[in-house]
């Protein structure tokens, strides 16, 4: 009876980490190795989200992606549609939430990951972007890994943004979270009960899972 | 630019690097061979090589090397690290260490077009002596296996010049003694130009013919390496208590019954403090100068177990220190005062007999 639930809530999630792999791992790598003036305000803006109350993020994006916006016109004139109120408002709500912790821990280990082995790359005749897939990413392979699985459990989590940007419509923007909120307000006990159970036993899942791939993926330096 | 067009000139560079509290203004040029870049620590090697390489950006200068324009301040020409196809062994080695030797050592080798690969993994890797690590993990390997791996890597590129920064770093003796052969291997069988950065006079000693001397971030001498050995400024530079004399020997006891080891250094005998290694087995040697005594008459009832009775080839004296060059077979370098410099009268063609304790020598098998 849940079915519905759980499965919105994965692919919610899902999309949201998917949507924020690419940025997130650039991100990283850019604040992590490249010193430049503006780091300290890039570092800035991606995490405010973590320091607002997810509520203003979700009305930012309620005014950024309602109809009237050009945004939400371009979705008019592509999809013939509106974003908010829709599950996919509730993907990019729980994509924005999750971004910095993403970013944090990819950043960590990004920064792991020796200098002077990319240099080496480079001498030996690898080209930027080659050292970074060839070199950066596999040995930041931890972090990378722990980061989109932090940004998953906080995108599964989300509740704040997503209620105000998606609302709670039942088999179309219903979360687990919002479920969960939606019953405690028509005081059914017995499902709150029930759903965070399945949230409890999710969470618990996931933590054993990156604690699992951890304790895996552990490169110590190279031969000194 | 005079200096460029010395013959067998293989490449020239003139690099200004300014940083907060420390300056690099170097000219030169590079002969073929191997060329020491020598000096103590915080000279500014490490920064020429990065500059060569690439990897730093100089303010001003310019690199040419094996006829290419590398980089030039003034024409706005800055060729990528990945592109100037320089061999660069950075200090520590730095095998990657998610992937295996191998892999390791194709990495360069693969990204270098076919019709420009000059030198095959497999003739690296029997070179350097690697068919037996090559599946090994990077973490599994010794201090002298990885240096080798890096050097092999470094070499698969098929590089105009191959350039160590203190390859020696952090390794036993021994093992120090067998990277020393590797190299010269590399130099004999691949022909390979080489830059060996080193604040090591006796490395400097046993791999180089030519030298660029640097102190404080400029060029205070370049020459053959015999002509640094012969030059006042290299005492007035270098920590004399690091002046070692490095040679290579052959076991002919390791003393392990009878305390005392017997090494012989082409006819020159030593006793040496007993050691682990296999007779017959090649050794390197080391007698720091500073631990040897002149005495121009031969000494008598001495404990030391070694005395040996030479011909003073040459005097370099500074306010730092004098060093006189004594043959005995093999030329060996002693650190003497100044005053007893004078108090003995030595000069050129002196006769003097060394004193070396036993256990001055210190000796390592190579492995």
């Amino acid at each position: 009876m849940y079915l519905e639930i759980i499965l919105l809530s994965f692919q919610v999630s899902i999309i949201a980490t998917l949507m924020n792999i690419v940025p997130a791992v650039g991100v990283g790598w850019f604040l992590v190795k490249r010193n430049t003036p503006i780091n300290f305000l890039i570092d800035l803006i991606v995490s405010l989200p973590l320091a607002l109350p997810p509520v203003i993020i979700g009305f930012f994006l309620l005014t950024s992606l309602s109809n009237s916006s050009p945004l939400g016109e371009l979705s008019q004139i592509i999809f013939g549609k509106d974003i908010v109120f829709t599950w996919f408002a509730a993907a990019i709500a729980a994509a924005v939430v999750s971004f910095p912790l993403m970013v944090r821990s990819i950043m960590v280990g990004i920064a792991d990951v020796d200098d002077r082995l990319e240099q080496s790359g480079r001498i030996l005749g690898a080209g930027a972007w080659r050292v970074f897939f060839t070199i950066t990413v596999p040995l930041a392979y931890k972090g990378i890994l722990a980061g989109l699985l932090i940004g998953f459990v906080r995108a599964f989590s989300e509740f704040g943004a997503t209620i105000v940007v998606a609302g709670s419509i039942s088999g179309s923007t219903e979360t687990l979270p919002v479920a969960i909120y939606g019953r405690i307000l028509t005081g059914k006990d017995g499902e709150v009960f029930e759903l965070i159970g399945i949230s409890i036993l999710f969470a618990v899942v996931t933590l054993l899972i990156h604690n699992w791939l951890m304790n895996k993926y552990s490169y110590s330096g190279g031969g000194k | 630019m005079a200096e460029e067009s010395q013959a067998h000139v293989i490449g020239a560079f003139y690099i200004k690097k300014k940083y907060m509290s420390f300056n690099l203004s170097i000219k030169a040029y590079l002969k073929p061979g191997i060329t020491a870049v020598f000096g103590n620590s915080g000279s500014g090697k490490t920064t020429l090589l990065n500059c060569l390489s690439g990897l730093t950006q100089p303010d001003e200068g310019y690199v040419r090397l094996d006829g290419q324009e590398l980089f030039d301040s003034d024409l706005k020409i800055n060729v990528k690290p990945e592109k100037r196809r320089i061999g660069y062994v950075l200090q520590d080695s730095l095998i990657f260490p998610h992937i295996s030797v191998l892999d390791n050592i194709n990495y360069g080798y693969k990204l270098v077009p076919q019709r420009e690969r000059k030198i095959e993994p497999y003739d690296l890797i029997s070179i350097m002596g690697l068919s037996d690590v090559l599946d090994r993990h990077p973490t599994e390997l010794s201090g002298g296996e990885a240096r080798r791996v890096a050097v092999a890597r470094a070499l698969a590129i098929s590089p105009k010049v191959l350039m160590l920064d203190e390859p020696m770093q952090g390794l036993d003796f021994g093992v120090r003694g067998s990277i020393i052969r590797y190299l010269n291997r590399i130099e004999n069988e691949l022909n390979i130009h080489m830059i060996l950065v080193s604040h090591s006079i006796s490395e400097v000693l046993s791999l180089a013919q030519n030298v660029i001397l640097l102190d404080k971030g400029t060029k205070v001498l370049q020459g053959p390496v015999n002509e640094l050995l012969s030059s006042k400024i290299l005492t007035n530079v270098i920590d004399m208590a690091e002046l070692e004399n490095v040679f290579e020997a052959t076991v002919k006891d390791s003393g392990q019954d009878s305390g005392i080891g017997i090494i012989i250094a082409d006819s020159l005998v030593l006793e040496v403090a007993a050691f682990k290694a296999k007779s017959g087995a090649k050794a390197m040697a080391s007698i720091r100068a500073n631990d040897i005594i002149v005495s121009k008459r031969p000494p008598q009832g001495l404990s030391a177990r070694n005395v040996k009775t030479g011909v003073v080839t040459e005097i370099v004296g500074s306010t730092n220190g004098t060093v006189i060059h004594v043959d005995i077979g093999i030329i060996l370098l002693v650190e003497i005062t100044g005053r007893s410099l004078v108090e003995l009268d030595l000069q050129v063609g002196s006769e003097v007999h060394l004193i070396i304790k036993a256990n001055s020598i210190v000796v390592a098998e190579i492995n």
